[in-house]
């Protein structure tokens, strides 16, 4: 079996949270293991506040674990990480405009990158840059714009430009396509499936647009409450989904199929990471819980590389059947 | 569904800066309808509305159009936190529409509550007393519904109401807007960037381009039947089961700057099929059949749309 490019091994974060005069922890990721293979997208899926974000500044090196480890291509990264540790994991940001300094032009972000990480010398930055812009899609005049001269999809080529010029070896996208426009989004979405294959990129791809996820990833990670609770190759999650919480994802999730306003499939809103229930941390929301899940965590599941944390694992109620039964997708000729 | 027309709209203009943003729309919708309005950034979809509410932001003007509400309106908008008082508990400020009707105080809060109830807020006489930052966003939303049928509105306005929230919270909402809508009778008009969330609370879409309507139609019938390339292509671009990315399929180009006019059509740049006609002549609205027009001069041959590759 080939070493992993990233692993990510029992991670926990807590923050501290003072709420009047008392201190609380909030257990933002809270035991937190999932391996990606080299040139694998790895999705990560999940309500506000699952943590998913967390995890994705973690991996970064831009928070640090309470516990737990990262390691790329099998060597362990420490939690303050060096110059070079940061270079090889790079990120890929929601809001193209609030991560790019409006005074710099493109040229100048893109080479100032090159001279500190020292990736090509003074003589052939200005080059080097144009290459960059041209391998995700712009022109090379873009080399003199400024942010605000450039579109929400134009900003986002220049934020994936960035994270390329260091030449990382993983990219992790929060929410990369969010902002955009739905034609933007296809554009941005291609620009990563073309880079995979040219670059063998490496990507953890986090969002709560399961559409998008399921056009760009291999797998997926589903997170509640800072826990993954299910984990597998798309194929297999979006059509044969074990936990209960995934199919009631799977069933908000708007397509063009439905031909009217569907029952909503779960009902309340995810509980506040500073209270997390016993057991099964879904069970409060859950339509299949029986005594077990208030008292026991579920263990894995396992269904070949399909796992599922659930005690009533790939059981399917009439509730949140509607998702397996709805295959995500159009059928636009009946 | 058929009920009398609650909302009109003629001709509709909306100036910024020297030129116009929304160049002439016109729509109407029915007691107990919802109309869906789709469009990207810049389409002008979010103005038309604001129009609508006469709540345009500063420096945008209404320079032409008629607009005729048969009873009240009311909005509700995309941030919650930015519209409710922060210092008002939320009960309060859902009993200010009443008591600005002349509802006696003690009457405006049980009504407040009453209110809460109807749109799913769990505990009603508990949370009346909350302050907004004490609510979750979708119970914050939940809030500002119930403030908006606080006036007794005919004709429910709403901004990318669901946008900043979660997938699972979004369903519900949507859920509760089509209750609402059918209980009471109300007319609905739901602007959103979203095909897919519009197609679960309208009967009817209007999608708009560059500042015009390029096409309407019952729901269904333009989702499956899209007679405007720009539909089409953007039914295509989203994501869907058996396309990966790298095939997806985009658009050309850009939109064109919100406020630049165009002889011929405003997509002919960005579209596949347009000729000479297109780029010299402004394409009227067409009915393609019954109910559902579209502004395409080729508007009686559409081409089909490309068929998912599992629907073969």
């Amino acid at each position: 079996m080939t070493t992993p490019r990233l692993s990510v091994k029992d991670l926990h974060v807590q923050f501290p949270v003072r709420s009047g005069h008392r201190k609380q922890t909030l257990r933002a990721v809270d035991g937190v293991s999932v391996d990606l293979k080299p040139s694998e997208i790895l999705g990560i899926v999940g309500e506000s506040g699952c943590g998913k974000s967390t995890l994705a500044r973690v991996i970064a090196g831009l928070t640090e674990p309470a516990h737990g480890s990262v390691e790329l291509d099998g060597r362990p990264l420490p939690p303050r990480r060096t110059v070079q540790e940061q270079r090889a994991i790079q990120m890929v940001f929601q809001d193209p405009g609030a991560s790019l300094n409006p005074r710099l032009t493109v040229g100048a972000v893109l080479t100032e990158l090159l001279h500190r990480h020292g990736i090509v010398d003074r003589a052939r930055e200005r080059e080097r840059a144009e290459d960059l812009l041209r391998r995700v899609g712009l022109p090379a005049r873009a080399y003199d714009a400024r942010p605000r001269q450039l579109s929400g999809g134009q900003r986002q080529r220049v934020g994936i430009a960035r994270a390329l010029a260091v030449e990382p070896r993983l990219i992790v996208a929060d929410e990369a396509v969010a902002a955009l426009d739905v034609s933007v989004q296809a554009a941005i979405l291609n620009l990563f499936a073309d880079l995979r294959v040219s670059l063998a990129l490496s990507m953890v791809f986090i969002s709560h647009d399961l559409s998008a996820v399921q056009a760009i990833c291999d797998r997926v990670a589903v997170m509640y409450l800072g826990k993954i609770v299910e984990v597998g190759s798309v194929d297999e999650l979006f059509s044969a989904p074990g936990h209960p919480y995934t199919r009631a994802l799977l069933a908000a999730s708007p397509s063009l199929e439905e031909t009217a306003a569907v029952a909503p499939p779960l009902t309340g809103e995810p509980p506040s990471p500073l209270r997390v229930p016993n057991g099964c941390r879904f069970h409060p929301r859950c339509p299949l819980a029986v005594e077990k899940c208030h008292i026991a965590e579920p263990q894995w599941e396992m269904q070949g590389e399909h796992r599922t944390a659930c005690h009533r694992a790939w059981e399917v109620d009439d509730v949140t059947a509607a998702g397996a039964r709805h295959p995500r997708g159009i059928a636009l000729n009946p | 569904m058929s009920g009398d027309t609650a909302l009109e709209v003629r001709g509709l203009q909306v100036s910024v800066g020297s030129g116009h943003a929304v160049k002439g729309v016109s729509l109407g919708v029915r007691a107990g309808e919802c109309l869906g309005i789709v469009g990207e950034s810049g389409s002008g979809k979010s103005l038309t509305l604001r129009a609508v509410a006469d709540v345009l932001p500063r420096g945008v003007t209404r320079a032409a159009g008629d607009v005729v509400v048969h009873g009240r309106s009311a909005m509700v908008f995309q941030e919650p936190m930015t519209t409710l008082n922060p210092t008002m508990r939320v009960g309060d400020f859902i009993a200010e529409g009443p008591r600005s009707r002349g509802v006696p105080k003690r009457e405006a809060r049980r009504r407040a509550v009453e209110l809460l109830a109807e749109v799913g807020v769990p505990d009603p006489a508990v949370r009346a007393r909350a302050w907004p930052h004490q609510l979750s966003g979708g119970l914050r939303q939940r809030v500002m519904i119930a403030a908006a049928l606080a006036v007794e509105p005919s004709v429910l306005l709403c901004d990318e109401p669901t946008t900043a929230l979660d997938t699972t919270v979004q369903a519900q909402l949507l859920a509760l807007i089509d209750r609402l809508r059918a209980e009471r009778g109300m007319a609905v008009v739901f602007v959103s960037h979203n095909l897919a969330v519009v197609s679960r609370v309208a009967q009817r879409v209007m999608v708009m381009y560059a500042g015009r309507v390029v096409e309407e139609g019952p729901t269904q019938e333009v989702l499956r039947r899209p007679r405007h390339p720009y539909t089409q292509a953007l039914i295509e671009t989203i994501p869907r089961r058996g396309v990966a990315a790298g095939q997806l399929t985009t658009i050309q180009g850009a939109p064109p700057d919100p406020s630049e006019e165009f002889t011929g059509c405003a997509f002919a740049p960005r579209c596949a099929r347009a000729e000479d006609t297109c780029t010299s002549l402004r394409p009227p609205m067409l009915e393609a059949v019954p109910g559902h027009t579209a502004g395409c001069h080729f508007v009686a041959a559409p081409r089909a749309i490309a068929p998912s590759k599992e629907g073969v």
